[in-house]
């Protein structure tokens, strides 16, 4: 018995070492097949080292794009990129997709080893590559290559570093109040008027926390509301690396939810406490409240989450100022790679992304709504339901409001996090209005002052 | 007594199939809403479906153009076959060494090879990516393949070298009486008692290697190159449309071949690591 387990045992061996033989054989074949190709990648790049002015139309141009996102923008992105293979013959894009998960961990490895791609999709961070001098600055190319002529004046500034544009802006986003319209109509609550104040906001929420069970008015707007709070009083969060509001101001916001929760307009400290910034999972999408801020971008991913029908509406007014605060803030760039061996060829695609009504058709909203006003009415006048929302706010926030685009607070993930602490320490009672402001703004000038140096 | 004793045991099993049960409610969840339509997966949160589709896995399995995630799967058994062959072939051989044969320096080679497990990845990321970068190996499967090829795994050596060291030195000596040199006794001796150990080195190795999401994510570049972990996270983008549907249908795709795995060889894994002194 024992013996014929040993002769099984020694036929898996040699299965084992017969099948090394196989795949090593296969390894070296599949060897030859790169090695068959590296020749043909260096030429390319031999070729880009000649002179690369020269940008006649047989010289073969290979460029690689990486950017992340989800199924629908890879699909529409790879669309667009065969369409400009198409009318440029001798350029071929290679895509280089992923999530967002390890994306700009592999980023920093290639920039590391000189191994980036040729153009690259930025969020918010584009300012710390520029900082690490990876970026390729694009003023050369603009109005010869590149039109920027069209693109909205401050999407452009929110590329622009030191005095050089480092991209493009691939959409802008503006917040909006995402409504409830289902939860409304059921609660027997008429929808407020679109330009409403903060006390006609508090009135509608506590409408809903009475007359629908488990439900609450709204969810707490968070820093990015305080943003908007400011904007209001014609104010702004931080400009040249001094803070734009003082301890005041932020006594007032806190002041207004305290007295929000006590009225009932506001969401349980329990449960805004749990809140996730996945809007799948979101307070209004679980039914919890009625009413959230959201950046218009994420309207879609909303609205596909639930079967109730939503509504986005601009930020309660100052009563005082008549303002509503609401800005466009860019959402993804595009830009080159430093490095690259074709600045030009990267130039001309940028400008294709953007200005292209055809390719700019193609993409949609899915990056935010185009910074291009020409491509914005293209699109509104076949956009889709959702879509059609997104562009009239991003369209109303336009016409309504002249707040400026301020980036987040340097620090953001400390800044952010004792905004948040102390926020919640009123909500749950810990400390007084006065005493969370004190410690948030002692705290928050800290962290000014640090990024300063 | 006897009766007690009855009703002790089967108090216990159903407190433990309780726990179990608790334990696998997220996998369960998962694979529920793999049926659900994309905008019912957030918004109803009972396990079973009111409405049930395919659609998930259809978009899913499509998940962009041109591309199926069968060549996903393709690529990662692709990678994780030649990883476990690999793995099988020369960590044996580096252990085999270590428990067996006399060499100089023998304690200090040992030392380094145990560091490699204690060094962390992230230390050696870049000048590793550069090297390959520099073999023109990038968006290859490369990178993923060759090194286990020269027994890199240091782990799998260390455990192959406690069960080597469990096998009797009787063994090898009357096999070298009837005349058996250090391969002979390696291939019919050693190799031929060591299956569990093997089995638990293949499972690991393939476990691993497929659920494995950051050195493919960095070695990879376009997608026909691209594995599961890969293309599952395709459809995730955290600050846009992610499609939830299509993640979960593909992930319980996913999971078969590792969870098929798994069940097969249970025996031998725990068997494999209770025998190399690895007792946790």
């Amino acid at each position: 018995m024992k013996g014929v387990a040993i002769l099984k045992k020694k036929w898996f061996v040699h299965v084992c070492v017969l099948l090394l033989v196989v795949v090593l054989a296969a390894c070296s074949s599949s060897n030859n097949g790169t090695s068959e190709n590296t020749p043909n990648a260096s030429n390319s790049s031999n070729q880009g080292g000649t002179p690369s002015e020269s940008s006649t139309t047989d010289e073969q141009i290979e460029l690689r794009m990486t950017w992340w996102g989800g199924q629908e923008r890879h699909d529409r992105t790879l669309e667009v990129i065969e369409m400009y293979e198409a009318k440029n013959p001798n350029v071929k894009i290679v895509a280089e997709y992923s999530g967002f998960d390890g994306y700009f961990d592999k980023l920093t490895t290639q920039f590391a080893a000189g191994n980036a791609p040729d153009i690259i999709q930025y969020g918010g961070n584009l300012n710390d590559f520029v900082a690490r001098g990876v970026v390729l600055p694009l003023d050369e190319y603009v109005g010869g290559a590149l039109d920027l002529s069209k693109h909205d004046q401050s999407m452009i500034d929110a590329a622009t570093m030191d005095g050089k544009l480092y991209g493009v802006t691939l959409g802008s986003n503006g917040w909006g109040v995402l409504v409830n319209k289902t939860a409304f109509e059921q609660a027997g609550v008429p929808l407020p008027s679109p330009e409403w104040t903060w006390e006609e906001f508090e009135q509608a929420a506590i409408q809903i926390t009475e007359n629908v069970e488990g439900m609450y008015g709204t969810a707490d707007f968070e820093e990015d509301g305080f943003g908007i709070f400011l904007a209001q009083r014609g104010k702004v969060v931080h400009e040249n690396g001094k803070l734009g509001f003082n301890d005041q101001d932020v006594k007032d916001w806190f002041q207004m939810w305290d007295g929000f929760r006590n009225s009932g307009a506001a969401v349980i400290p329990e449960i805004q406490a749990a809140a996730t910034q996945t809007p799948e999972q979101s307070l209004i999408v679980k039914g919890d409240v009625a009413m959230q801020l959201i950046a218009s971008n994420q309207y879609g991913a909303y609205s596909n989450a639930t079967e109730d029908q939503f509504a986005l509406y601009l930020p309660p007014n100052n009563s005082d100022t008549g303002e509503n605060g609401a800005s466009l803030r860019p959402s993804q760039f595009l830009s080159g790679y430093a490095e690259t061996e074709h600045p030009e060829e990267v130039a001309k695609f940028l400008a294709f992304f953007t200005n292209d009504l055809d390719a700019t058709a193609v993409l949609g909203n899915d990056r935010g709504a185009p910074v291009n006003s020409e491509v914005r009415e293209n699109l509104i006048s076949n956009a889709s339901e959702i879509d059609e929302v997104i562009f009239s706010y991003i369209q109303t926030v336009s016409q309504t409001s002249d707040a400026p685009y301020v980036p987040n607070l340097p620090g953001y993930n400390e800044t952010q996090a004792l905004f948040k602490r102390a926020a919640e320490k009123i909500a749950f009672g810990e400390a007084s209005v006065e005493d969370a402001t004190n410690e948030y703004w002692t705290e928050v000038q800290k962290v000014m002052e640090k990024y300063e140096q | 007594m006897g009766m007690s004793m009855k009703w002790q045991k089967m108090l216990v099993h159903i407190f433990i199939i309780g726990v179990g049960i608790f334990m696998l409610y997220p996998v369960l969840w998962m694979v529920f809403s793999s049926f659900k339509p994309e905008r019912l997966i957030f918004s109803e949160p009972g396990l079973w479906p009111r409405e049930v589709t395919l659609e998930n896995y259809f978009k899913g399995w499509h998940v962009v153009r041109d591309t199926t995630f069968g060549l996903f799967f393709k690529n990662s058994f692709m990678i994780s076959a030649v990883c476990v062959i690999a793995n099988l072939v020369t960590c044996s051989m580096a252990a085999y060494a270590f428990a067996r044969m006399k060499f100089p320096l023998k304690k200090l080679w040992f030392a380094c090879m145990l560091m490699t497990i204690m060094l962390p990845a992230h230390v050696t990321l870049v000048p590793q990516y550069s090297i390959f970068h520099s073999l023109g190996w990038i968006d290859t499967k490369l990178p993923l393949i060759v090194p286990k090829i020269f027994a890199t795994d240091a782990f799998f050596i260390f455990l192959m070298v406690q069960f080597f060291r469990g096998i009797p030195r009787d063994l090898d000596e009357s096999a070298t009486i009837d005349g058996c040199g250090p391969i002979k006794i390696y291939m019919k001796i050693i190799l031929p008692l060591a299956v569990p150990a093997l089995i638990t080195t293949s499972i690991f190795t393939f476990i691993w290697t497929w659920d494995d999401f950051f050195s493919q994510v960095l070695y990879l570049n376009t997608v026909q190159n691209f594995t599961v972990p890969l293309g599952l996270r395709l459809f995730l983008d955290s600050q846009g449309d992610s499609s939830w549907g299509a993640v979960f249908a593909m992930s319980i795709l996913s999971l078969m071949p590792t969870a098929t795995i798994f069940f097969i060889f249970q025996k031998y894994i725990v068997e494999g690591i209770t025998t190399t002194g690895l007792k946790g």
